[in-house]
């Protein structure tokens, strides 16, 4: 028995070196990665339409140009920055008004409006938050200026000006890494997906032998040859890749380890499922690949699982991956140890072993033997019955 | 002379092999699967998970160490706004801080102890709100009506305690910043976001079923490309209709706002389409199996997903990633299409796309005309 598993689990680590095709992974999120190089929103160009051409608007822009997420560009008319805008060459644009200044000094109420392009959501988000709090601190030092000139102490200003000083902190993701708010979904969704293609393939494969099918330890032993490649590319996504696109990473590689080996054992129970489903190595590629990009807005990091509808919340909870992706992040970035994770890897395990047992359940009904065995179990209750 | 029988010997052998494959279009199960069940499944699936379209009442913790009414007053005014639904956790800070890590709350409002008494004594008070960067958008979402709140009270209070300095209070400056989003042609926020995935999913079934119909072309014979491209044309007029018809329904139930002509769309379609049909005759030519063909298919799914400017925008990206973006297809179609719906996009920008969506087929048949040929001549590599 150990020697069967044995030699199938040898012979299926070699074949996965020889034919490193599991290493197409990291070229794939190689590629994808380029794009987060920068870290964050860099030097988006925004137009600044200064119809005033005051000190005041001057000083305004420059504080504008301190945001490192904008290069500010000035334009002479509103009709040429909106065409720019419209043809994706400026990704916002503010105008200050003619009488900006002059309503500064006679204390007047001045609005400034300004207009990003709201079909990139996170981008658009990122700046409006940074104009937001230079635009306060702005009009924080200007009534500073005016509350001095009217005799109140430097104390007294800030009390004044600012009774409650409140703090808004943002946790995790302190510069607001891209890659880090998109990675914890899309690495999850890439380790299931290529798992499910390999232990699917597997499967298949070991079913349609020519020789028939082999005993079930042959199987345990080439699915768990699967087990070792998988922790190793699930240590350079987890450890690795943070590091290398410069966002939090927090678990040691033991932590690492054991988060995800739970996680791989839900995707190979699920791949017997979807082996006995499919049965094709074609309908694998023809099914599974169309459904990536559903199963990674469905892991709750893009948006929230709360705000889908209950049905779309369930089909998420019966992914290993919806359960993988919460661990992965509160450990790796957020920090939380495994004990506080129990509920997670219990439900990975859960999944696995539910998915797993559906399959061997539909392979037994297809291959007779369930039938097989209620025929012998008919044909004693009969003879019992005779006796 | 013999141009023109080039010519119709093409016209001869694209319409055969058009009206065979017609014929046999609905005759599979694959092909229904391909062409429309897994395709409005997805659809319809994707839909589901961004119905909400406005992220509202997100949970959101608090722990109030102060009691007062002050305190009160600022949870109250938090829990009635449209974004926040409040979760009291009285004193435990740590506990909260976990649900937090959990993503079980978004953000955290902390009021310290003695709040309301410092804000009379002039203390300043600092109550911080926490909230989760890394599920960015509902943490980001959850303190929205928190800098507003905080803005109101402090006027409450400045003239308070403007009077117990005893100095008159002076006009200050007034300046609103109004900064709103444009090009959003519903109340969905994630309406962008949707249609992207409706087309860049398109393009994977499309060059899914050029690679399926490929493979399952007969071996051994010297098939022309002429009768090769007349077997894909029925399914670049299917799915140009799908699409339009799912962009519809997204259009529809999103109560999206068009601006532009349907027709150009259509257009544009068309062209994406047989874009996305050349990218799967390239996949079929240069690898050794159907097999290896779609497991290529795995990188253009992460490279449309990153490359389409839903995350980091095209003006943002840096200069290696922008060539990359500049090769893929959806990036001119998503741009277009979605142009045609809220950025005037006139017929010179239709046809600048339509001509750009061409280069594909043209520089990728030259690649593999013979190559094609002698792919479909060998035996599949198993």
């Amino acid at each position: 028995m150990w020697n069967l598993y044995w030699a199938a689990f040898k012979r299926m680590t070699l074949r996965l070196l020889d034919q490193p095709k599991w290493l197409f992974l990291l070229c794939s999120l190689s590629i994808m990665s380029l794009v987060y190089i920068n870290g964050t929103v860099s030097n988006l160009p925004v137009a600044v339409v200064d119809l005033d051409h005051s000190p005041a608007s001057r000083d305004l822009i420059r504080a504008l140009n301190t945001s490192a997420k904008v290069d500010i560009q000035i334009y002479e008319d509103s009709l040429t920055a909106y065409d720019d805008i419209n043809h994706h060459k400026l990704f916002a644009v503010i105008t200050i008004p003619h009488d900006y200044q002059k309503k500064l000094l006679n204390r007047e109420t001045v609005s400034i409006p300004a207009y990003g392009d709201g079909s990139s959501r996170l981008a658009n988000g990122m700046i409006q938050q940074d104009f937001r709090l230079i635009f306060q601190q702005l009009l924080l030092d200007y009534n500073q200026k005016i509350m001095h000139t009217n005799g109140f102490s430097n104390e007294q200003v800030n009390i004044i000006l600012m009774p409650i000083k409140a703090q808004t902190e943002a946790l995790y993701n302190g510069g607001l890494n891209l890659a880090a708010i998109t990675f914890p979904g899309l690495l999850v969704m890439l380790l299931q997906h290529s798992l499910l293609i390999a232990g699917t393939r597997t499967n298949i494969a070991l079913n349609t032998l020519p020789q028939g099918k082999p005993p079930k330890i042959i199987f345990l032993g080439s699915l768990s040859a699967l087990i070792p490649i998988w922790l190793f590319l699930s240590l350079i996504l987890y450890v690795l890749w943070p590091w290398f696109l410069g966002y939090r990473q927090l678990a040691s590689i033991p932590e690492v380890l054991l988060m995800t080996f739970p996680f791989l054992l839900a995707v190979i129970g699920l791949s017997k499922l979807l082996t006995e489903c499919l049965r094709r190595v074609e309908m694998i590629y023809l099914t599974l690949a169309l459904l990536t990009t559903p199963v990674f807005y469905l892991s709750g990091t893009v948006w929230p699982i709360d705000a889908m509808p209950y049905p779309v919340q369930l089909i998420g909870k019966l992914l290993p991956s919806t359960w993988a992706v919460n661990m992965v992040a509160s450990v790796n970035q957020m920090g939380l140890s495994l004990n506080d994770n129990l509920f997670n890897i219990f439900m990975l395990l859960v999944l696995g072993a539910v998915y797993a047992s559906i399959g061997i359940f539909i392979s037994a009904l297809r291959d007779g033997r369930l039938r097989h065995s209620r025929l012998i179990f008919g044909r004693k209750h009969q003879q019992h019955k005779q006796h | 002379m013999a141009t023109r029988t080039l010519i119709t010997t093409f016209i001869k052998q694209f319409n055969q092999s058009f009206n065979d494959e017609l014929k046999v279009i609905f005759k599979r199960f694959t092909h229904h699967w391909l062409l429309w069940i897994l395709p409005l499944l997805v659809f319809t699936l994707i839909s589901s998970i961004f119905s909400m379209g406005v992220l509202q009442n997100l949970p959101v913790g608090v722990v109030d160490q102060d009691n007062s009414s002050v305190s009160r007053l600022l949870i109250r005014d938090l829990d009635a706004g449209p974004h926040a639904q409040l979760i009291n956790y009285d004193n435990r800070f740590v506990q909260a801080e976990k649900d937090l890590a959990k993503a079980k709350i978004y953000a955290l409002l902390y009021i310290p102890a003695h709040f309301e008494d410092d804000l009379l004594a002039g203390k300043q008070p600092t109550p911080i709100f926490y909230y989760n960067a890394l599920y960015y958008s509902a943490g980001l979402y959850s303190i929205m009506d928190y800098s507003g709140l905080i803005s109101d009270l402090n006027s409450q209070y400045r003239s308070i305690m403007a009077t117990k300095v005893g100095i008159a209070m002076p006009n200050l400056a007034k300046v609103n910043f109004n900064y709103d989003g444009l090009f959003n042609a519903s109340g969905n926020s994630m309406y962008f976001q949707q249609f992207s995935a409706v087309v860049h999913l398109l393009q994977l079934f499309v060059v899914t079923m050029t690679i399926h119909i490929l493979g399952k072309l007969p071996r051994g014979t010297r098939v022309s490309y002429s009768s090769v491209l007349g077997k894909l044309a029925p399914y670049a007029f299917w799915y140009s209709a799908l699409l339009m018809f799912e962009i519809s329904l997204l259009v529809l139930f999103s109560k999206a706002y068009v601006s532009g002509n349907p027709l150009y769309m259509l257009v544009v379609i068309v062209f994406y389409v047989m874009a996305a049909q050349s990218i799967g005759i390239l996949l079929f030519s240069i690898t050794k199996s159907t097999i290896d063909a779609y497991s290529y298919i795995g990188l253009l799914v992460g490279l449309a997903l990153t490359y389409s400017g839903v995350v980091v925008p095209e003006l943002s990206m840096p200069l290696v990633a922008k060539v990359i973006s500049s090769i893929e297809p959806l990036t001119y179609a998503l741009n277009t299409l979605f142009g045609l719906f809220l950025r005037h996009v006139g017929a010179v920008d239709v046809l600048k796309t339509c001509l750009i969506l061409t280069v594909y087929p043209i520089i990728i048949t030259l690649f593999v005309r013979n190559r094609l040929a002698k792919r479909l001549y060998k035996r599949e590599v198993l």
